[in-house]
């Protein structure tokens, strides 16, 4: 694998972290303690206020905990020097924060300048920066204000990766972006984190994004209390109190689906009949139904692939995926 | 004097890749030479008496026009090699005291009549060049330190939070981020300085510093107008010159991808 | 003498001098504004007008006080007369550029809604714009006032009137017994007078402003 994927995570390990501010009665953030396992994408989600930044910020130390301890790969993160220590964290935030001033291969490349690399490594660092989240090469050469919003926040994806670190620290980075053009982003982000496998903390508070981003969800309380601290599948299976639940709310089952993916759904065999309606094994039992509900059809053909020349593997039936939705996403 | 008014100026709307406009630019120095034209050839007009002769020949002119530039160009180094680096260390520091002290200074220094400056520093320490400079160096310090304390904490905290956040020192915030990006707001208040010095030179004379001053004041003391309007559209001359230089410097020193 | 025995024993000279300061620099103040603000006014609407008026008022700020002053007296002689000009001239720039950007930045639905209901453009420039613009326009006006009352200093050398007197009597009889008392009457008793004619424009500021869009 090349260089963006050298480091893989390491585990991160809060332990009764607490952040107290002068002058404040109640504590920000009151006494956390949870393991976010190497190479997951761990999300953090509650109301504004609940404390979720706080808690993010204080793993990089930009908010220092005035008790617990924090480790990163077994290592006490308070003992190490903030700048260094955050160096080898990479940090995206919803304001993206490109600086104006600099081309975009200068801002990507400004930790590895000053880290001490060599011109030629920095450049084709940027290179395949720039390949990994999806923009041409030629936007190595503009400004930060020649881009769209959307464009910018991989930019600022691929400035957090630069010195390839073994953690990513995220808050609401596509928070600010249009409805389209999150998804884009939160589906191009799945698909490098396949392949770079870092361990990534993810603040938001859009429980729906949670879902679709998180190999595993806190969903925190004021305080940043821990509420539940588990797999999508099993938050929405078997919410622990009222409280999750008013986040999951109307449509639970159908959130469900979204989650299931066809290739880990038992097919039925390919009907011979003509004109049914086909979908590729990588979509989600939920686009299956959607496609069923649009073509008023109650079967569906399953495809190898994407695209019109693929090789139809199975199908699948309207009584299958209630039957999914009931069953298989409560155990994955 | 005219700090505030820099600081309300709106930022130039930014259109497209912002390219200056060249034509534009030249009206100011063509107005400039058109003006010394005129008075040229009125002064050719003129009946000098030996007085007038006495003062408005090229010589006179040129040592003085010489004297004044020098004594612009070393105030201003002056002014920006103390003043930078004041503004710098006032912000990093973020205190309120010092912040409130200089933004205070900065309100009344427009207050004090450089005249009333000028000559109280002569008559404490003495007359001459030096005394000269650090009156126009005290004067012209202010929009400068103010303009790059403005500067710096005009910088938007996500910035400096993401640099933070990469792990850059301090330091490397500074250099990296802070201080580029308030590269235009200490423009501005170099500009507003340099012309402020410009303007303000003329004093120097009246405590033997030298300059276009001399001149002017000589027609002025002897109510001769050939010597006060040559010596005067002089200096006029050349603070707009100035100024138009300061223009300059901040089209082209400005970052660029702003 | 000391400072004190110099302030006692010629109060009458000094209070004059005061007064005369004030009183040029308020009738200039009074002039540029009938001038700043109505060429702001008439521009505002024009992107280039505006622009040119701004330009040139500010390039009238960037010559030197005492080179104005020296072509000045090629008209208008020497006393009050160059002074005032002069001055006017100054305080030009802030109160023309403030009118300008405060009737432009008036919020355009408020323009809208008065349109809207049938007000004539120049009705909704006086009972609108204008008072909506009011605080920022009278910023301009103390910004004016600060820049000219220290230039005002420069007039006496024109034999204008003001505090000025102090100062070029001090440097006349430079070494002189009293010189340094003289030009330090004349220094600080201007920053004063600078300071209080800020204070009461605050104040008539406050005043002025409809209570609605006070800070």
């Amino acid at each position: 694998m090349p260089e963006p994927t050298g480091r893989p995570g390491e585990t991160i390990e809060l332990t009764d972290v607490t952040k107290r501010y002068p002058g404040q009665a109640e504590p920000a953030v009151e006494a956390v303690s949870m393991v976010i396992p190497a190479g997951e994408v761990v999300v953090l989600v509650g109301p504004s206020g609940c404390g979720k930044t706080t808690t993010m910020k204080m793993i990089n130390r930009l908010i220092e905990p005035t008790s617990g301890t924090i480790t990163i790969g077994g290592t006490d993160v308070l003992t190490l020097d903030p700048d260094q220590h955050r160096r080898d964290i990479g940090y995206v935030i919803q304001q993206i924060g490109l600086f104006p001033h600099k081309r975009i291969e200068d801002n990507i490349g400004l930790m590895p300048k000053v880290l001490g690399w060599s011109r030629s490594r920095i450049r084709a660092r940027v290179a395949e920066l720039l390949e990994l989240v999806g923009l041409p090469a030629d936007y190595a050469r503009r400004y930060p204000r020649e881009l769209s919003g959307g464009q910018q926040q991989r930019v600022g994806v691929a400035r957090a990766l630069a010195a390839d670190p073994s953690v990513m620290l995220m808050d609401e980075p596509f928070g600010a972006t249009d409805p389209i053009t999150r998804d884009h982003l939160q589906n191009e982000f799945l698909r490098l984190q396949r392949e770079v496998r870092k361990t990534i903390v993810f603040v938001t508070h859009d429980f729906d994004e949670a879902l679709k981003m998180g190999d595993r969800i806190a969903v925190l309380r004021p305080r940043s209390v821990i509420a539940q601290y588990d797999t999508p599948e099993a938050i929405l299976a078997a919410p622990a109190d009222d409280y999750v639940a008013s986040f999951i709310g109307a449509g639970g089952q159908l959130k469900k689906l979204a989650l299931l993916r066809l290739r880990d759904v038992e097919l039925a065999p390919a009907p011979r009949a003509e004109g049914l309606p086909r979908i590729a094994v990588e979509a989600t039992a939920r686009d299956a139904l959607d496609l069923m509900l649009g073509e008023g059809s109650d079967v569906v053909l399953v495809t190898d692939d994407f695209g019109d020349d693929a090789t139809v593997i199975g199908s699948l039936d309207l009584r299958m995926v209630m039957g999914a939705a009931a069953g298989e996403a409560g155990n994955p | 004097m005219t700090a505030p008014i820099q600081a309300r100026r709106p930022a130039r709307a930014a259109r497209g890749t912002g390219r200056p406009r060249w034509a534009g630019l030249l009206v100011r120095p063509a107005l400039i030479v058109a003006g010394l034209l005129v008075l040229w050839l009125w002064t050719r007009g003129q009946r000098l008496d030996s007085i007038e002769a006495r003062n408005v020949n090229g010589e006179v002119i040129g040592s003085q026009v010489l004297e004044h530039v020098e004594l612009t160009l070393i105030c201003t180094a002056l002014t920006i090699a103390i003043a930078v680096p004041l503004g710098v260390a006032v912000s990093l520091s973020r205190s309120r005291v010092g912040r409130v002290v200089v933004l205070g200074l900065g309100n009344l220094g427009q207050a004090i009549p450089s005249v009333g400056l000028i000559v109280l520093l002569a008559l404490v320490i003495s007359i001459g060049v030096g005394t000269a400079v650090i009156a126009l160096v005290a004067y012209a310090v202010l929009p400068v330190l103010r303009n790059t304390m403005v500067g710096i904490e005009g910088v938007d905290p996500v910035l400096t939070e993401a640099a933070r956040g990469m792990g850059l020192s301090r330091l490397a915030v500074l250099f990296t981020v802070e201080l580029p990006l308030a590269v235009p707001v200490i423009l501005a208040g170099v500009r507003t300085a340099l012309v402020l010095t410009v303007a303000s030179a003329p004093l120097a004379a009246l405590i033997d510093g030298g300059g276009l001053g001399e001149g002017l004041f000589t027609g002025l003391s002897l109510n001769r107008p050939v010597i006060s309007v040559t010596f005067g559209v002089l200096v006029a001359a050349l603070a707009l010159f100035a100024d138009w230089l300061g223009l300059l410097a901040e089209m082209f020193l400005r970052p660029k991808g702003m | 003498m000391t400072f004190a025995e110099y302030l006692r024993e010629n109060w009458i000279t000094i209070v004059n001098d005061t007064i005369l300061h004030f009183d040029v620099t308020l009738g200039a103040i009074a002039i540029a504004v009938v001038i700043g603000v109505g060429l702001g006014m008439l521009t505002y609407r024009h992107s280039t007008l505006a622009a040119l008026a701004t330009t040139t008022t500010g390039a009238f700020l960037t010559v030197p006080s005492v080179a104005l002053l020296g072509v000045l007296i090629a008209p208008f002689g020497l006393g009050v007369l160059p002074v005032l000009v002069a001055l006017v001239v100054y305080a030009l720039l802030p109160i023309t550029r403030n009118t300008i950007v405060g009737l432009q930045e008036v919020d355009p639905a408020v323009v809208e809604a008065g349109r809207g209901m049938g007000l004539s453009r120049t009705r909704v420039l006086w009972d609108l714009r204008l008072p909506l613009a009011w605080p920022v326009i009278f910023a301009g006006v103390r910004v004016s006032t600060q820049i000219i009352i220290g230039i005002a200093a420069i007039g006496a050398w024109v034999q204008g009137p003001g505090l000025g007197n102090q100062i070029f009597d001090g440097l006349g009889r430079f070494g002189g017994a009293n010189s340094l008392n003289q030009v330090l009457t004349g220094t600080l008793g201007i920053i004063l007078l600078a300071l209080l004619f800020d204070l009461a424009l605050a104040g008539v500021a406050r005043l002025t402003t409809s209570r609605g869009i006070r800070a």
